[in-house]
Formats: C-alpha cells, sequence, structure tokens
C-alpha cells in the first residue's frame, strides 16, 4: 500500500523521540482497576485546577477587553494563568487532523502510520500553542512588550508552551486508558461546573452605591440575603446585572431536557452470524453528540475575533461594518451582531429570529457534515457492522447500508437541530455559562456516569 | 463606619445560606423517613427470636439511636440557623436609600408646587429658626435641605433621575463577605490563617485519601479482605463435603487475626473436648488427628471451636473474653461465607464452569451456622432431623420423636394446623403457646418455585458457540404472605438476611450462577424491567410489545418473583442434563432444584463461508485500528459503542475458536 515519494506524515518522524508520550494501558494488556482509574482522572483534575489557579510569571497587567471572552467556556481556559490558552491548541490540533485524514490528504495505512499521525497531531498541538503564546506576547495582552524586557516575554511564551505540553500529556493519560473519558470534556465540564457554583455562592458582595445598597453576586445567597433583609425577594429573582434565581432555575431546566433528550434512540436489531446472538445497534437522537455545539461556537469566535481585529484597525470600511460592529467586548452591529443571543426576547423580535434560524441550521448542517467527517455516516456503520459479521433481519447485506441510511442522516440533523434549539433555550433564558457550555457540560457529565457505570458493571 | 456594620451582616448571611441549603432538605427527608418507617416487621415474631434481643430494642437503644450523631448534628445546625437569623434580623436595618420623595412625605413624580409646599411644612415643622433641638437641625440640614435641593435644581435632579444620587454617578464598590479578621492578610493571624487553610483545604482530604486507599486496597468489594479471597481460591477442591469446606472456610484473614491470648489454651482444650464429637477426626488414629488438630495455626483453632461451639448451641458456657472473640467470628461469616460461594463457583476450568459440590457445602455450612444446627445432624441420611431443629422448643430428642411419627419436613409442614399441633402437643409435649410459637416460624419458611429456559434468543435450537440466554423466574411464597423478610435466626447474634444463589449446573460443572435476594423489590422491579427491555429490543419488537413485556415483569416481580438472567456459551454438541438449584443461605430445608434437558445441536451454517470471512477480518482489523484512532476525542459515545463492538468481535473470535477446535 506504501507509496513511493514524498508524504506528509515522514516529515514527523526524526520528531519522534523528543515528543513525550504516555504507554498505552491496552498495550501492556493490563486491565487498569476503575479505583485507580477514578484516582488517575481526580489527578488530572487537579493539576488542571491547579494550573487553572496559577498566575503567569512575569505578566504587566490583565485588564482592558478581552478578546477571547467568548471562547472561554469552551476552551476551559483562564485569564492570566497557565490555562491562558485552555485546551485550544489540542482542540485545534485535533480537528486540523480530523479534517486532514477524513478528506484523505494524509493516508494511514498501518500501525505505523498511525503512531506518526499521533505524534504529527502533538507536535502540532506544541506549534499552535507555541504560535498562540507569540502572538498573545506581541500584540500586547500583558503589556506592551518593551515594558515586559526580553527576558519576560519569552518566559511567558515558555510558560504557555509547557503548560500545553503538560496538558497534552494529561489528555493522553486518560485516552489511553488510564482514566475514564477523555481530558478535554472533562476540563470544559469543571470550568462551567465551577462558573455555576461560583454564580451560585459566591460571597462577592457589590455595593451600588444609592441605587440597591449591598447585594450578593451569588445568586442563592442573594436570595436569603433579601429574604431576611428586605422581605422581598422579587430582586433575586429578577435583578439584571447579577446572576439572579431564574438563570439557576433556567441551568437546572436545560441539564434535565439534555439528560431527558439522551435518552431517545431508535434500536435497530442485528444479527451476529457466528454467535447468532441477537443484538440492538442503538441509534441516538443526539447521534453526534456535544460535536455541532463545539464546531458551531468554534465557528462563531473566530468570526468574532476576525471581525474584533478587522473593526478595531480599518473600522470606517462599509465591509467591515457589515461583518460586525463593536463596543467593548461587546458587538453591537453587523452580522457578529446578529448572531449573538439577544439580551431579550421581546425588544429584538427580527434579531431573535434571525439568531434562531442561524443557530438551528449551522448545527443541523454540521451535524450532517461532521458524520461524514468523522467516519460515523451509514456507510461506514454499515462496514463496521459487515466485518463484525452482523446482519440485519430480513434484510440482504447490501440492503443494511440503506436501511441506516434511513435511519442516521435524518437522527444527525434532527439531533444537531435539538441541540441548537437547546442552547437558543439557554441563551435566552440566561442560563449561566451560556447554551453551549452548559450543552457541552452536561453531556460530558452524562457521559461520564455511563462510563463509569459501565465499568463498575464489568468490575464486579 | 455603616460599611462596617453591614460587612458584618453579610458574613453571617452568607454562612446561613451555605448550612441552610443542604440542611433543610436533609432534615425533610429523614422526617419524612421517620414517619413512613411505621410499617409491617418483617422478622420472626416467635419467643425465642423475641429473646435473642435483636429485633427488640431497649429504651435506651430507642433513646440513643434518637440522639445518634447525626441527628444531634442537625438539631445544633438548626440552632445555629435560628441564631444566624435573629442575630442577622436584629442588626440590620433597611439600607437607607436617599429617597427625596418619601422624605419631604410624597408621591414620586409630585409637581414643583407640591414640592415646594411640603418643603415649607416641613420647615416650619424643623427649621432651626422654628426647633432648638440639634436633633432636628441635622435632620433638616442632612435631609430635607437636600431632598429640596435634588428636586428643585435641575442638574441634581437629573443626577438623581439617572444615577440614583443627585451628586452623579456613585459607581461599585466591591467587597467580599468574609468576616474583617481575615481580610487583613498581614501579621500574625494572616501566617496563622495560612497555616489553617494548608491544612484543612488541602493536607486534611490527602490524608483522608490516602488512609482511605490504604484500606482499601487491601479489601475486595464486599469488605472481604483481598488475602482471604485469595486463600479461598487456592484452597478450593472441586470436590468437598461440608467438613471440608469448613476446614477452608476458617482459612480466612479475618479469623487469623483474632488474637490468642495465653489464658485461652486452658479453656479452648474444654472447648475441644466438648466439641469433640462434632469435630471429623477419625476414631481409629484418634491420637495422630488430635496432634494435627493441634498443629495449626492457634487462632484457627480457635475459630473453629468457637463456630462448633455456635452449632452446638451452647455459646453461654464460654467465658466474657472468649465470647467477644465469638461474637466476632460470626459477625465477619456471613460475609466470608458469601465470597466463599463465590469463590467455589466461579469459573475453574477452560469451559469457564465453577464447581457445584464445594458449593452445597458452603451453602450446608451457612445454613448450619445461621440456624445453629450441628453438621452431625445433616449427616444422618435416614431420617432428616435439621429442618426440625430450626424450629422454637426443639431439641434433638423432640426432633427424632417427631421425624420418626410424620417423616419428613416436607410431610410436616403439609399436615393441617390441628393434625400438627395435636403430634406437637402428644409427641413433643409441647405447650399451647409453644405450638403457636412453631405455627409462627413455619409461617415465615419460604417455598421456593423455579422456571428456568435456556434458549437462544430468536432461534429454534441451540447451536454450538450460541450465545444463549438463561432466564429463571424464582417465586417465593410464605404462608404469612410476606415476600421480603428476615429470617427466623435465634441462636445468629447479628442480623442477617436471607438470600438465594440459584446456580445451573451439569454433573459438577457450575454453568451459571447468580445470587437473588427478596428484600429490595425497586431494585428488582428497576433489574427486571431493564432486562427484559433489552432484550425484546435486540429482538427487533415493537415498542407495544416491548412495553407489554415489562409491564408483565414488572407484576410478576411485584407478586413475589425475582429474575434472573444470563448468557452463556453453547457447548459442544450433546445433550445435557442440567439442574438448577436454588438455595437458601439462612433456612434448612427449603432449597430446590428442577432439571431441565438442553439439547445442543451442530451447527449448520456454512463453514466455509465463515472461514473466508474470518481471513477477510485478518486484513480488516488494521482498517478498524485506525478508524479507532480517528475517532474524535469528544464524541465519546460513540468510542462506547467502539468499546461494544470490539467486545462483540472478541466474543466472536472465541466462540469461532471454540467450534473449530470441536471440529478438530
Amino acid at each position: 500500500m506504501r507509496r513511493g515519494g514524498f508524504r506528509v506524515l515522514d516529515m514527523v518522524k526524526p520528531f519522534l523521540p523528543y515528543l513525550p508520550e504516555v504507554q498505552s494501558a491496552f498495550e501492556k494488556k493490563k486491565k487498569v482497576p476503575l479505583r485507580e482509574k477514578v484516582i488517575y482522572t481526580l489527578t488530572t483534575l487537579f493539576v488542571f485546577l491547579v494550573c487553572s489557579q496559577l498566575p503567569l510569571y512575569g505578566i504587566h497587567s490583565t485588564t482592558g477587553a478581552d478578546p477571547f471572552y467568548w471562547m472561554r467556556a469552551i476552551l476551559a481556559s483562564s485569564r492570566g494563568t497557565l490555562m491562558e490558552l485552555g485546551i485550544g491548541p489540542i482542540i485545534t490540533s485535533g480537528l486540523v487532523m480530523q479534517f486532514l485524514t477524513g478528506s484523505k490528504i494524509i493516508q494511514v495505512n498501518d500501525e505505523e502510520d498511525h503512531a506518526l499521525l499521533n505524534a504529527a497531531q502533538k507536535l502540532l498541538g506544541v506549534l499552535i500553542a507555541l504560535g498562540q503564546a507569540v502572538t498573545y506576547v506581541l500584540s500586547g495582552m500583558y503589556g506592551p512588550v518593551a515594558q515586559l524586557g526580553v527576558g519576560n516575554a519569552l518566559l511567558i511564551v515558555l510558560q504557555l508552551v509547557f503548560a500545553g505540553v503538560i496538558l497534552q500529556c494529561l489528555d493522553e493519560l486518560l485516552q489511553k486508558g488510564y482514566g475514564l473519558g477523555s481530558a478535554i470534556s472533562l476540563f470544559i465540564a469543571t470550568s462551567l461546573c465551577e462558573s455555576v457554583i461560583w454564580k451560585a455562592f459566591s460571597p462577592v458582595t457589590f455595593n451600588n452605591i444609592g441605587r440597591s445598597g449591598q447585594e450578593f453576586e451569588g445568586a442563592l445567597i442573594s436570595l436569603f440575603h433579601n429574604l431576611i433583609t428586605k422581605s422581598s425577594i422579587r430582586q433575586a429573582f429578577f435583578r439584571q446585572s447579577l446572576p439572579n434565581v431564574t438563570n439557576l432555575l433556567a441551568t437546572v431546566l436545560v441539564f434535565l431536557i439534555v439528560v431527558y433528550l439522551q435518552g431517545f434512540r431508535v434500536v435497530l436489531p442485528v444479527w451476529s452470524k457466528n454467535s447468532r446472538q441477537g443484538s440492538g445497534y442503538p441509534i441516538k437522537l443526539l447521534y453526534t453528540s456535544n460535536m455541532p455545539i463545539i464546531l458551531q461556537s468554534a465557528l462563531v469566535s473566530n468570526l468574532y475575533f476576525i471581525s474584533q481585529l478587522l473593526y478595531n484597525n480599518f473600522s470606517g470600511s462599509f465591509l467591515v461594518n457589515l461583518l460586525g460592529q463593536w463596543r467593548g467586548p461587546t458587538p453591537v452591529g453587523g452580522l457578529a451582531y446578529l448572531i449573538t443571543a439577544p439580551s431579550s426576547l421581546a425588544a429584538h423580535p427580527c434579531h431573535t429570529l434571525f439568531y434562531i434560524v442561524f443557530m438551528l441550521s449551522t448545527c443541523a448542517f454540521l451535524s450532517k457534515t461532521w458524520i461524514e467527517v468523522s467516519g460515523s455516516s451509514a456507510r461506514d456503520v454499515a462496514k463496521q457492522l459487515k466485518k463484525q459479521g452482523m446482519w440485519m433481519d430480513g434484510h440482504r447485506d447490501s440492503n443494511l447500508h440503506k436501511e441506516l441510511n434511513r435511519y442516521i442522516p435524518t437522527t444527525a440533523a434532527f439531533g444537531g437541530m435539538c441541540i441548537g434549539a437547546l442552547t437558543v433555550l439557554a441563551d435566552l433564558t440566561g442560563a449561566i455559562g451560556s447554551g453551549t457550555g452548559i450543552l457541552l457540560a452536561v453531556t460530558t457529565i452524562y457521559q461520564f456516569l455511563d462510563t463509569f457505570d459501565k465499568e463498575l458493571a464489568t468490575e464486579s | 463606619m455603616v460599611e462596617s456594620e453591614e460587612n458584618g451582616v453579610l458574613f453571617p448571611i452568607f454562612i446561613l445560606t451555605i448550612i441552610a441549603i443542604p440542611l433543610v432538605p436533609y432534615t425533610f427527608v429523614k422526617l419524612s423517613r421517620a414517619f413512613s418507617k411505621k410499617q409491617r416487621s418483617i422478622h420472626c415474631q416467635c419467643l425465642d427470636c423475641d429473646r435473642s434481643g435483636k429485633y427488640k430494642r431497649s429504651l435506651s437503644q430507642r433513646v440513643s439511636s434518637f440522639t445518634s450523631c447525626s441527628n444531634l448534628t442537625v438539631v445544633l445546625l438548626w440552632f445555629v440557623m435560628i441564631f444566624l437569623i435573629y442575630y442577622t434580623k436584629n442588626i440590620s436595618r433597611e439600607s437607607q436609600l436617599f429617597e427625596p420623595f418619601s422624605i419631604l412625605g410624597l408621591e414620586s413624580g409630585a409637581s414643583d408646587s407640591q414640592i415646594k409646599k411640603a418643603y415649607r411644612k416641613l420647615s416650619i415643622q424643623y427649621h432651626p429658626d422654628k426647633n432648638p433641638d440639634p436633633e432636628a437641625t441635622k435632620y433638616f440640614v442632612e435631609s430635607i435641605a437636600k431632598a429640596y435641593q435634588a428636586l428643585t435644581d435641575p442638574l441634581s435632579r437629573e443626577n438623581f433621575e439617572k444615577y440614583g444620587h443627585p451628586d452623579g454617578r456613585q459607581g461599585y464598590k466591591l467587597g467580599i463577605a468574609l468576616p474583617q479578621f481575615i481580610l487583613d492578610l498581614n501579621g500574625e493571624s494572616g501566617g496563622l490563617l495560612l497555616l489553617f487553610t494548608v491544612g484543612l483545604c488541602i493536607l486534611l482530604p490527602l490524608v483522608v485519601a490516602s488512609i482511605y486507599l490504604w484500606r482499601s486496597s487491601k479489601y475486595t468489594g464486599n469488605y472481604v479482605k483481598l488475602q482471604t479471597r485469595q486463600a479461598y481460591y487456592e484452597l478450593m477442591k472441586p470436590s468437598l463435603t461440608t467438613s471440608k469446606v469448613m476446614d477452608v472456610f476458617i482459612k480466612a484473614a479475618e479469623y487469623t487475626e483474632i488474637p490468642v491470648r495465653k489464658t485461652d489454651d486452658e479453656s479452648l482444650k474444654q472447648l475441644f473436648a466438648s466439641v469433640k464429637s462434632e469435630l471429623s477426626l477419625d476414631p481409629k488414629k484418634m491420637k495422630q488427628d488430635e496432634a494435627k488438630f493441634w498443629k495449626q495455626d492457634p487462632a484457627v483453632i480457635k475459630a473453629e471451636l468457637l463456630i462448633h461451639k455456635q452449632l452446638t448451641r451452647e455459646s453461654a458456657v464460654l467465658s466474657p473474653a472468649l465470647q467477644s472473640d465469638f461474637r466476632r467470628v460470626l459477625e465477619f461469616a456471613p460475609r466470608l461465607l458469601e465470597d466463599l460461594m463465590k469463590m467455589a463457583v466461579i469459573p475453574h476450568n477452560e469451559q469457564g464452569h465453577g464447581w457445584l459440590s464445594p458449593a452445597l457445602g458452603v451453602i450446608e455450612l451457612s445454613q448450619c451456622i445461621v440456624q445453629a444446627v450441628p453438621l452431625s445432624a445433616r449427616k444422618s441420611s435416614s431420617e432428616d432431623t435439621a429442618p426440625f431443629l430450626q424450629l422454637p422448643h426443639f431439641n434433638e430428642t423432640i426432633a427424632k420423636k417427631i421425624a420418626l411419627q410424620v417423616g419428613s419436613f416436607k410431610e410436616f409442614q403439609e399436615l393441617s394446623l390441628e393434625e400438627r399441633s395435636k403430634v406437637l402437643k402428644e409427641v413433643a409435649g409441647l405447650s399451647e403457646s409453644d405450638v403457636a410459637d412453631v405455627e409462627k416460624v413455619l409461617e415465615m419458611i419460604p417455598s421456593l418455585k423455579i422456571e428456568v429456559t435456556c434458549k437462544t434468543a430468536g432461534e429454534e435450537g441451540i447451536q454450538e458457540g450460541d450465545v444463549t440466554t438463561v432466564q429463571a423466574w424464582i417465586t417465593l411464597k410464605r404462608p404469612n404472605g410476606l415476600v421480603g423478610a428476615v429470617p427466623h435466626s435465634p441462636h445468629f447474634p447479628f442480623h442477617k438476611e436471607e438470600s438465594f444463589w440459584v446456580i445451573l449446573a451439569d454433573s459438577n460443572n457450575v454453568w451459571f450462577f447468580q445470587k437473588v435476594s427478596f428484600m429490595d423489590e425497586a431494585e428488582a422491579i428497576s433489574t427486571a424491567s431493564l432486562a427484559v427491555s433489552e432484550t425484546m429490543e435486540s429482538l427487533g419488537a415493537s415498542v407495544e410489545a416491548k412495553n407489554k413485556a415489562v409491564e408483565e415483569a414488572v407484576e410478576k416481580v411485584k407478586s413475589g418473583s425475582r429474575l434472573v438472567m444470563g448468557r452463556l456459551l453453547a457447548p459442544a454438541e450433546g445433550t445435557y442434563n442440567l439442574t438448577c438449584f436454588c438455595l437458601s443461605d439462612a433456612w434448612i430445608g427449603c432449597d430446590q432444584k428442577t432439571s431441565l434437558k438442553v439439547e445442543v445441536l451442530k451447527r449448520t451454517r456454512d463453514v466455509e463461508g465463515e472461514a473466508a470471512e474470518e481471513g477477510m477480518e485478518d486484513e480488516d482489523e488494521e482498517d478498524e485500528l485506525e478508524e479507532e484512532d480517528y475517532e474524535s476525542e469528544y464524541s465519546e459515545d460513540e468510542e462506547d459503542k467502539k468499546k461494544g463492538s470490539k467486545k462483540k468481535v472478541n466474543k466472536k473470535e472465541s466462540s469461532s475458536e471454540e467450534s473449530g477446535s470441536d471440529e478438530d
């Protein structure tokens, strides 16, 4: 199968010995017990949490508008700390590799290629981290470079890159059978849960002098505060500037809906030829899981980034204004404004309508595209089932593909739309941590529990 | 000044919330549970059980259970909460907002003339010229004049409408609701605080976690030491008699850890003399056997002797020191027996079969220990007196007499009420109340029914290498109508729940086993409905059919049946006479077995095609590996699917291998 000539993957070979690698638990043929897996997962989480609290050494200031404000939730990053880049480099390199292999630009044929691909992905991740870190420093996010000094600037870049490498290793550790699920989703879920807990119980007080007196940031604490001192809880439910109880309830509602939707599935009866055992092949309604929303938010946040950049530099141009007009970190006009969740439903009906249509259609479209790219389309599934000697009752082998095709694309598109609709719901009700974030967190938590249950079942 | 005062209120409110959010629901749950607890008692009501003191709780015990640690904490926290509410209510005032309209006694939005009028009226009352009181002067300057100015001066009024204050925008003030001393982080208190934080938030969890890990690494999931399990596994033999099972049973690490005191020697010798007849010593080589017995680990000897004391119901004569050891030995017994059972039936050979004979021995031992019936009573096969011995007021002589009169225990159970009481009174000489006790226990004794099927789902017959589904419905009935109940066991000093073992075996080979409990109905319903719906789904049944089957299963579970389901790989071609056992670990004489004939046919599918497919598979394997790697990191359910499919592949391979070897 190996063709002569130059292959992109071979370029990675010289770097192979220098890339850190986790030895796979599957390779060692050793089953890691559940207790150890839980410990590994918790340790990983701990390292991540510490990293997202440790401030960067050598930075000058982190004030001013945050251009990555919209990405923080999905990238699990926190400003001014080691986790400044978050999981961005890993996600980006993973997506790039997925697209390259999916579109057959890179061909992977044997075991060796497969190791090379892994290495390439890691290398790309490090490069992206390096690139991003250098851009951040040069763009003056931590104060002008002249003020920082070359030494400090280099130190900052080094810290960021090293944090990226650590994250990569952690992710690999969990992926290779030592932990439950994947590190990336774990981090996203954690940072969201953190923000929900903070917004419910934050002890920080605001004193808006003249308007309202002392107020708690935490919604639940504010509820109690109002109950005791003012005997009116209206404010705790409906205040605008700080998180309120309604937001918290909306978060819970979205959480419940997602869990409910996870149970929807169609089970296709398939039979194993050899053991003659019937088993169901479940096709979930959320077939592509949270993928459409990840892609959608990646798309949107990139668009924001570009638009913001352009607006700051060439604000006069008509085209740039059409793309987006900004006031601080919030878009106030143009396309960027239209695809942002409106602050209230009734005040801007046109905006709301456009936003809903945009969300639903992009999610459905991305979901349908994703199954083709990721190798979970009807054709791939049919091939896979055939390989396992499975067939469907009352259908010939060739029909399996057709039968699956009746379900999978529809499910993917409809599931994507459901996810989109949920995001809209979450955004409009003001659920804490943006609709995307909640959705990611809920699906992740659900999957973690699922894996945990399965592990527990196999253990006993 | 006002600031610090208000901050003083905020911290209690924060604490209050943190306490209240878990406390209120927890209290409700506790209370509702306490009220719903008044249900039918499910333990035996006979005199013996009452006297054993296991179920009856004295007044002091009741008080102590009420004043348990958690209850006290709840009450304490409620007091703290009430105090905090009272404190904050007292200390806090409505934060004083500047509201010029209300100061002037007007509705908001009043006209200029009204404002002037009100101002004049108040001036008469408070103006320093009219009212010499310094309080009034202060109020006039600080509030009234300011309010009047705010409402009449155009600039001030605009500021007031926009920002809520006549002097313009006031801005935010950030604070944190913690006591002042924590916020002053310098000096001594800072260092102390840091120490406190590090100790409480980092070191404490670490210590707790490491202690937990260290402890749990020694135990299996069932609180049995790993060492014990290993010893059991190594000592297990394909066929063991009950007394040999006893020898294995006492080798548990839990028992070897019981300390042997110097003073025990003498009393152990006495114990030995009293239970000598029960020990399985060869009467011909008594001397050697005895010497051999004493050569064992002293802790093991002690455990064995104490267990024999339990079997012969003579625990009352033990010295206080030995009494505590005795309780310890019995406390561990149910868990250890369960583990021993598992070690007997888990796969021991390549076909994945366990051993039946030691399993039966373990069950017998378990029944004997719980009911305190000597092993020798089980051995005499001529007339089975053992089941009679579990009835109250029975001793060996009475049991023998009754057994001679009525025959087996089953016949005794089937007698009518009058006949039985007549027999009991005349033959055994029991009084009226004793007979009533016996009846109570007889009503507790369960009768079991097994319906077992073994087939390949969706196919007509079973072929070699099929994944076969074993499905068994175990129905339990007691004359008194209870389903989940605590067995009558007056001589066993601890709470013991009855559980049943379902074992499917072919001569000595255990094909399939599962433990069944009738206590938790809700869980049984959920597992049964899940199992049924999964089977129906894989058969491709419609939703209605599935729901109907699930409903039926739930009905059955509610009426006292439990579903036992498992999968096994069909063995080589042939006819197998299987026996399905349902064994109780607490009751003697209610075990059931049914036979089941399973015919395994030769494989009919064309083998050549299969071989060709397998050949292809090897090539494809690599593709699969790659595909797995393309898997995105985020979509985990796909990964799960893959894992599932991989399992299937493995299963299939093993099955095809097996069929291949059979053909050879």
